[in-house]
């Protein structure tokens, strides 16, 4: 067993996870995000999904909010360029709520083309009932202030926003990827994490909704979230146009933090994305993600814990929408942390490394300074670019 | 007019680039490289090219460097995951030596598939018409606080010396200020205070290449000029599978190409950008984005002579980097003896953004006021400078400049 890392609100989570977890319930991954997690979607970045947020607003929780980021690592500078939603791609949210690893309703959001770099894209949101409506995305700029999120309220009241923002996630890949090779050979050293977060200062794609509860839940008190990004076959012409035809393939899917990016063999990771929950809860993958887990010597009990959050089940998100969730930045009280559900502020990588640690506190010393809002959309606004002369020294490579 | 700013090099580089405007030759585009210079190419980071450079190797002008720069804003943290060659892509160099916009010859290079994170992926590397095929390891991307030792393989066949990994992005322009510059010259009222911003948007971030060094006696044709354009192609379907597994099928399409810097990113309106990066050299010599490219800069203010010159390098014989072989190249990093400056090919060093600038102000001077890089080049084989690796705890990391 290695020693512990230290600080406050870790352990306090952390007791909250072992007490979840003890009564069954989820628990954490190994380690990152989303970012980056198999061969494909590292060449098909338009497509990469980063991270998945599932919680009730803190102002109001009759509403439940889901957020999702993709295309992370949008340098300011090419906010215009690169700060677009592809439009052959369907983003798509698998709604669970009847406590099996079936998605029982769907949700997706496609976007036009782009006309010009001054004009917003379009997004088409289709609700789990057929009905649509369609709302502007906020448009990238390159000015020294952030554009101000446009938020487009459709039917029934269901909130809307799509654009660049900052990326929420915080975590040091370097520092788990030494961690763990260290934990593979006997040698632990929780020296070896660096603290520093290596997703500060870059931006990310985000989409957000925010759903009157009432239009979404089911009579359970849990609801569950898994989403994905999905392509049909591509066909290139002469003329520099893909047309899309057929039907859409899963290029990459999230629910619980970091399951690929983390536990997958290497061999299996695309393959993990092309899944489905269903086949998680199969078993389709589990021989693997139980040897790695054993490769990282935790204990029957951790693999039992997260064979429960991402196996069983499927690699589904699920919150307890009886659970109250309060405080700044989408909400901070211990209560309802991760992984019940998940918000901005949860520090999903020190609950699920304390786990790995077999359920003595580790954490990766990192910790999020981003300025959440406290208000629908509840992201960061994204980065802009700096004044002359001004020290840059916000990325933590 | 613009009002002009400084700089010493940029003059150098300046009075030398109008003696070669004057007596005929190229002269550069609008602004930037090429990264994410098109909506599909967005979408498509993995063939997304940066930059193109070609040049005599300064120890040895006997040898010609390529280089092709892909997959911009690559960061330290995420060097495996992202710091990989796609296995669908053919990254194609193609070369002109008989001064028209026909290309004669190919280096089409194709990496296999990752088997892991330990090991690197493999390069197979064609040149075309001799047929001469190699291959080699790219050098595999780690997360140790020092860089990886750049693997160099030399084939003796072909005289072909080989490197791809990742490395430092070699590009350096201030892409905010360029934007704000366009913006208040659209608007009529030039402004070229925007430069004072002096700030490298590449500053800090890493990026995949591929370098070659080939015997010059190898391509060239009967002239003094060699010409080079990049281009990353894909097959014309992408079939997906269940499996998480995608094919290419059919024939090769260009995703995207550059030779001159900047063309696609500055001068091609927003709607027809797809359909540059899918065409050929070829086609651009009959005119085909001619109009296009000439209303841009004409609404920049750019008078006829400018656009003649432009047009010169860009369009009439295809939007190829024309070296010539007899323009001795010397210098540390690649070479930065002021004879043998951009539009002469073009080096890590160039100030490829001042002089293209200075072009579009009409020959009057003008720059960025972002004139090298913020790392050192090498100054042998593969001469772009080493990646940037994850910092220490408690390190100050102040290297990127957005």
């Amino acid at each position: 067993m290695f020693r512990s890392g230290q600080r406050k609100m870790a352990l306090a989570a952390l007791s909250l996870t072992v007490a979840l977890a003890a009564a069954l319930m989820p628990a954490a991954r190994i380690d990152a995000a989303d970012h980056g997690d198999a061969p494909l979607t590292a060449h098909d970045q338009a497509c990469d999904l980063n991270d998945l947020y599932l919680f009730l607003d803190p102002n109001d929780n009759s509403r439940l909010i889901i957020l999702a980021t993709m295309h992370g690592f949008i340098v300011p500078s090419e906010a215009v360029n690169f700060g677009i939603f592809d439009p052959a791609v369907r983003f798509r949210f698998e709604i669970e709520r009847n406590g099996d690893s079936k998605p029982d309703a769907f949700l997706d959001v496609r976007f036009n083309q782009r006309v010009s770099t001054a004009q917003a894209q379009t997004a088409t949101i289709t609700l789990p009932d057929g009905r649509t409506f369609t709302a502007p995305a906020t448009n990238p700029t390159l000015a020294d202030t952030p554009p101000a999120p446009v938020i487009t309220t459709g039917p029934d009241g269901i909130m809307f926003f799509a654009g660049l923002s900052d990326d929420p996630f915080f975590f040091d890949i370097p520092g788990f990827g030494r961690f763990t090779t260290a934990l593979r050979a006997g040698t632990p050293n929780p020296d070896l994490f660096r603290g520093r977060d290596s997703f500060a200062g870059f931006n990310t794609l985000s989409l957000a909704f925010s759903f009157p509860l009432s239009t979404i839940r089911s009579a359970s008190n849990f609801l569950g979230v898994s989403m994905l990004a999905q392509r049909q076959h591509k066909v290139l012409s002469r003329r520099g146009e893909l047309v899309s035809t057929g039907r859409f393939y899963t290029v990459d899917r999230q629910g619980v933090p970091a399951v690929n990016v983390a536990v997958l063999p290497f061999a299996r990771k695309n393959d993990y994305n092309a899944g489905t929950t269903q086949e998680d809860a199969a078993g389709k993958f589990d021989a693997d993600i139980i040897a790695n887990f054993q490769s990282l010597r935790m204990d029957a009990t951790s693999i039992g814990i997260f064979r429960q959050l991402h196996v069983v089940r499927g690699d589904i998100l699920r919150l307890d929408l009886t659970k109250p969730n309060t405080g700044p930045g989408g909400g901070n009280n211990p209560e309802a942390t991760f992984p019940n559900g998940r918000r901005l502020r949860d520090d999903v990588i020190d609950i699920e490394l304390t786990l790995v640690n077999n359920r003595q506190p580790l954490g990766d010393r990192t910790s999020t300074s981003d300025p959440f809002r406290d208000t629908f959309p509840f992201f960061a606004p994204p980065i802009q670019p700096f004044p002359a002369g001004t020290t840059d020294d916000r990325t933590r490579h | 007019m613009l009002r002009f700013d400084n700089r010493k090099t940029a003059l150098a580089a300046l009075a030398l680039t109008v003696a070669l405007a004057i007596s005929l030759t190229p002269a550069p585009r609008t602004d930037a490289a090429d990264h994410g210079d098109a909506p599909f190419i967005a979408h498509d980071q993995g063939a997304d090219i940066g930059d193109a450079y070609f040049f005599l190797d300064p120890n040895d002008n006997t040898r010609a460097v390529m280089i092709m720069t892909f997959h911009g804003f690559l960061i330290p943290g995420e060097a495996i995951n992202f710091g990989q060659f796609d296995p669908a892509a053919r990254f194609r160099f193609e070369i002109e030596n008989t001064g028209d916009a026909v290309p004669d010859r190919f280096i089409d290079l194709r990496f296999s598939q990752r088997t892991g994170t330990a090991a690197a992926q493999v390069a197979t590397i064609i040149s075309t018409p001799s047929g001469t095929t190699f291959t080699a390891n790219a050098t595999n991307p780690n997360l140790s606080d020092t860089p990886p030792a750049p693997v160099i393989t030399t084939n003796s066949t072909s005289g072909i010396t080989f490197f791809a990994g990742v490395v430092d992005d070699p590009f350096f322009f201030d892409i905010p200020a360029f934007s704000r510059f366009v913006g208040s010259v659209l608007a009529g009222s030039p402004n070229t205070t925007h430069f004072s911003r002096a700030r490298d948007s590449f500053a800090g971030y890493n990026t995949l290449a591929i370098v070659l060094s080939v015997p010059v006696a190898q391509i060239r044709g009967a002239g003094n000029e060699i010409g080079l354009s990049t281009s990353i192609q894909r097959r014309a379907e992408q079939v997906y599978t269940r499996r998480g597994e995608v094919t290419g099928v059919g024939r090769f399409y260009n995703v995207d190409r550059t030779g001159v810097p900047a063309v696609n990113v500055a001068l091609v309106p927003f709607a027809r950008k797809n359909e540059y990066n899918a065409s050929t050299t070829v086609e651009d010599a009959a005119g085909k984005f001619a109009p296009g490219i000439v209303a841009t800069l004409t609404a920049l203010g750019t008078d006829s002579t400018s656009i003649g010159i432009l047009a010169s390098v860009a369009v009439t014989r295809g939007d190829i980097l024309r070296l010539n072989v007899t323009t001795a190249n010397t210098g540390t990093g690649g070479g930065n003896n002021a004879a043998a400056a951009f539009p002469n090919g073009r080096r890590l060093r160039d100030d490829v953004i001042d002089t293209l600038l200075f072009f579009i102000n009409n020959r009057q001077p003008l720059g960025d006021n972002v004139n090298a890089n913020d790392v050192a080049f090498r100054d042998t084989f593969p001469f772009v400078a080493a990646p940037i690796h994850p910092l220490p705890p408690g390190t100050t990391d102040d290297r990127t400049r957005n």
